[in-house]
């Protein structure tokens, strides 16, 4: 605790002390009242033009009142401790130092560096909301603000890390949101005891239940209309400074497939393009296995007419199935591992050699059959019709095990796989809520919005897996239909 | 906590070994099979079995899926299984008949038992119980050593003819599987495809009938129309029943003699009555709605010619119905099932019933009855 004195060049030194000399620090001599005074601030973080504005110009020109009413600036912060100062200077606050008064003055003047919304990258819609998050708090804050404009919502402010002070905030219904789950995300934000947090990366494995679990149990999403919906269902939406990723807690299996897609088109159609999704999850982890299940073990369940082609494709190919297929699949990692970080340009020359080359190459060289570069590439596909990218990406993983499994004991291993992955569905908990909700506990009004979407006006009901304060979100949405009139006999 | 950890690793630990050492033993490649698709008994002169067994063999060329052909193969033993292990000592890869699609019997193994050479199939969990069955009049290692020019695998040729020939009504597909059961109950008996190849010119197979089989034994034939009747008897109606008479003589072309019909829509009236001295007597009515297919002589628009040529047709099918039940008789082959009715019924005649000798006693009533309904689209 290093307390200021009235001595403005000691302050300053002990300032300059206490942040190491910095190389961006920047001093201006003022006098105020015919009193010589020092300007103080840091120029990567400070805002010339609101120094100029707010601070400067009303110094100059006042003659009478104190410091506090002459900055024009929207906060106006008094220290005595060099330290607090030190702090408030790195948020990009403008120190005032005057001659013969111990105070230091600390006037808000940060410099909004921030981007223009853009849409998120891997969560592109057809219809709807072209918003994203971006890196400012502020901004981010103000996206939700402008969605649910409710005096219950509620922002609630962390600082994480104990050199980076990174913000978090919390935000939710404070009517909806269930006051236990609160609690608990509060207490395990407040125990995180890191010097640095760097990514919503590191937010996850602090505060998730079973970090070693291949289903992400929070859903990181970057679209402002899609973390509102989240909250007025009644969960929390964690945003970090520095991050346009939010992250929705506690959040269900399901919600993995869902996509604001699903209520921009109609109800059939969003019905259909959510049976789609369920069905490919089905479809990328299990086809290998099927497949090598098929051909190493039980084929007499092939079609008579597929029985043929298959054989004939497999004729002399040197590897045995699960071989062949580690194979396949690798080759499909890599290039989509290689294409990621790639500039555009190059990332389509990857596809072409990768997809269209290699793909050809292996058949004709005979080296891999070509059911199975048709069984991979479908998987691999299927993979990539989930909407969050976290999920597709456990889904890819969660492959391999069941085409060991199958490679080992045939359809028996990919049922045993499956139960397990089943059990482990069913016992994950996010937060004390159910994973797996609404299938296990089954909740019949919940699977409304589940494998297909009913139509809005028939989900009356918030998610029952967050056991909300308020579980009704809307009645009679349909005021204007009149009922049915009973038909006479 | 911690101890568990180190019990649960341990046990993981061991547990990997165990799966990844125990290999492949029970692994069947597709690859690494030889895939059955056909398959044909017969009985030689010595009694002994002889199994003959058509399977592809893909000629792979770099860059294409490979050209398939059909190889016979045939070997002889003491049963069936015994034959198998001879053929499986002739193949190369593993003889697989999991996805046999085909069964063929030689007539004279089929006169003798049926059940004998199939066993194998029903005891094996594996076993093509889809596989259809035909009767073979001569040997089925004839019917296996056509080159059919319709397909160049035998092993499509086959399904596609009988399903074909089902189509039009001469038989309902018949599996390893359906006549299971008929074979052991007393009160049914089962027809299967009867086929003829052409020995001539070894180039296709005639599906000529039906064989009617009592028990496990082949037991007598029908012909081509006999069975279309069969069919029609038993309440079983195909796509496309057709059946063509001679409704007058004197004509100067002779197709102007004929007319033929297809039956769109069926109705069979039966019911089976015992007398005091337990003499049974099945009335069976058929009615018919019918269209009328081809009828050169024409003037169909008339009314009285359409009752003319209905009463014509009646008259010939009752009298088809009639031969063809008396063929049933005596083939002591109960394909409608009278018996297994009777057994449900009137269950305290049927214990009194002989039925082996008893069938050949009953009296069939049959009565067909034809409306013609459409006319096609001329007149």
């Amino acid at each position: 605790m290093v307390q200021s004195s009235s001595d403005i060049e000691n302050n300053k030194e002990r300032l300059l002390e206490n942040l190491h000399q910095p190389s961006d620090f920047a001093t201006r001599a003022i006098t105020f009242q015919g009193k010589r005074g020092l300007l103080l601030y840091l120029e990567s973080v400070s805002d010339t033009v609101k120094i100029q504005k707010s601070i400067l110009t009303p110094l100059s020109s006042n003659e009478k009142a104190t410091i506090e009413e002459t900055v024009t600036s929207a906060k106006v912060g008094v220290y005595t401790n060099i330290n607090e100062a030190a702090t408030r200077l790195l948020k990009g606050d403008c120190l005032l130092l005057i001659e013969g008064d111990c105070s230091i003055y600390a006037a808000s003047a940060e410099s909004e560096v921030s981007r223009a919304p853009e849409e998120p990258f891997n969560e592109k819609v057809v219809r709807g909301s072209h918003d994203g998050f971006v890196e400012n708090m502020n901004q981010n804050i103000g996206m939700i603000r402008n969605r649910i404009e409710d005096t219950d919502l509620v922002f609630k402010q962390f600082s994480v890390g104990k050199k980076t002070k990174t913000k978090v905030v919390l935000a939710y219904m404070d009517s909806v949101v269930n006051k236990d789950i609160l609690q608990e995300v509060e207490r395990r934000i407040e125990s995180i005891a890191i010097d640095m947090i760097v990514s919503p990366g590191f937010m996850v494995e602090f505060l998730e239940n079973k970090s070693f679990s291949p289903f992400p149990q929070f859903l990181p999403t970057e679209r402002p209309d899609r973390a509102a919906a989240h909250i007025m269902d009644g969960r929390i939406a964690l945003l970090s400074e520095g991050t346009a990723t939010s992250l929705i807690l506690p959040v269900t299996f399901i919600a993995f497939f869902q996509s604001p897609d699903d209520f921009n088109s109609r109800i059939l159609s969003g019905s259909f393009f959510r049976l789609l999704r369920m069905l490919s999850f089905l479809v990328a982890t299990t086809l290998p296995a099927i497949y090598i299940a098929i051909i190493g073990f039980h084929f007499e369940i092939l079609p008579n007419e597929l029985v043929l082609p298959i054989k004939a494709s497999l004729e002399g190919i040197p590897f045995p199935p699960i071989v062949e297929a580690f194979i396949m699949v690798f080759t499909i990692e890599l290039i989509r591992e290689a294409g990621v970080r790639l500039p555009t340009p190059i990332g389509q020359t990857i596809g072409i050699v990768g997809g269209l080359v290699i793909g050809d190459a292996v058949v004709n060289a005979g080296f891999i059959s070509n059911v199975m570069v048709i069984v991979i590439a479908i998987t691999a596909v299927a993979s990539f019709t989930v909407p969050t990218y976290e999920m597709g990406a456990s889904i890819r993983l969660l492959t391999f095990p069941l085409m060991i499994a199958a490679s080992l004991l045939g359809f028996l291993g990919i049922v045993m796989g499956m139960m397990i992955i089943l059990l482990h569905l069913c016992k994950l908990e996010s937060f004390g809520t159910p994973y797996f909700s609404p299938f296990a506990p089954i909740d019949l009004q919940g699977l409304k919005d589940s494998i297909i979407r009913f139509p809005i006006w028939k989900m009356n009901h918030r998610p029952r897996d967050v056991q909300p304060k308020d579980t009704d979100q809307q009645q009679r949405t349909r005021g204007w239909a009149k009922r049915a009139p009973k038909k006479r006999r | 906590m911690i101890i568990h950890k180190k019990i649960l690793v341990l046990f993981l630990s061991g547990l990997l070994p165990l799966c990844m050492l125990t290999g492949c033993w029970d692994q069947r490649l597709i690859k690494e099979s030889r895939l059955i698709l056909v398959a044909g008994l017969d009985v030689l002169p010595n009694n002994k079995i002889e199994d003959t067994v058509i399977y592809p063999v893909v000629n792979k060329t770099s860059g294409s899926s490979g050209e398939v052909k059909s190889v016979m193969a045939s070997s002889y033993g003491v049963t069936t299984r015994d034959a198998r292990f001879r053929l499986d000592k002739k193949v190369s890869q593993n003889f697989d008949p999991s996805k046999n699609r085909v069964f063929l019997f030689g007539e004279k193994l089929a006169r003798q038992d049926m059940y004998a050479s199939l066993d194998v199939i029903y005891r094996d969990p594996k076993g093509a119980v889809n596989a259809m069955v035909a009767v073979v009049k001569g040997t089925a290692k004839d019917a296996l050593s056509i080159k059919s020019e319709d397909s160049p695998l035998l092993s499509v040729y086959y399904p596609q003819l009988l399903r074909s020939s089902s189509e039009i009504g001469l038989f309902k597909i018949t599996t390893v599987q359906s006549i299971c059961a008929s074979m052991f109950d007393p009160g049914i008996d089962f027809v299967m495809p009867y086929i003829k190849p052409n020995m001539k010119t070894k180039d296709r197979t005639n599906v000529i009938g039906t064989a009617l089989f009592h028990k496990t034994k082949m037991t007598g034939t029908l012909n081509e129309k006999e069975s279309l009747m069969l069919m029609l008897l038993n309440k079983e109606k195909a796509h496309y029943s057709r059946f063509t008479f001679k409704i007058t003589n004197k004509q100067k072309v002779k197709e102007e003699d004929y007319v033929t019909i297809t039956v769109n829509k069926l109705k069979r009236d039966w019911s089976i009555k015992i007398d005091k001295n337990n003499h049974i007597t099945v009335p069976i009515t058929l009615s018919i709605n019918a269209a009328v297919n081809e009828l050169p002589s024409d003037h169909l628009n008339s009314h009285q010619r359409a009752i003319k040529i209905e009463k014509k047709v009646s008259k010939e099918m009752t009298q088809l119905a009639k031969k063809t039940l008396s063929n049933l008789q005596q083939a002591n082959a109960d394909i409608l099932g009278v018996g297994k009715h009777i057994r449900a019924f009137q269950n305290d005649k049927w214990i009194k019933l002989n039925w082996d000798k008893d069938y050949k006693k009953i009296t069939f009533e049959p009565k067909v009855k034809v409306t013609i309904t459409q006319h096609g689209i001329i007149n």
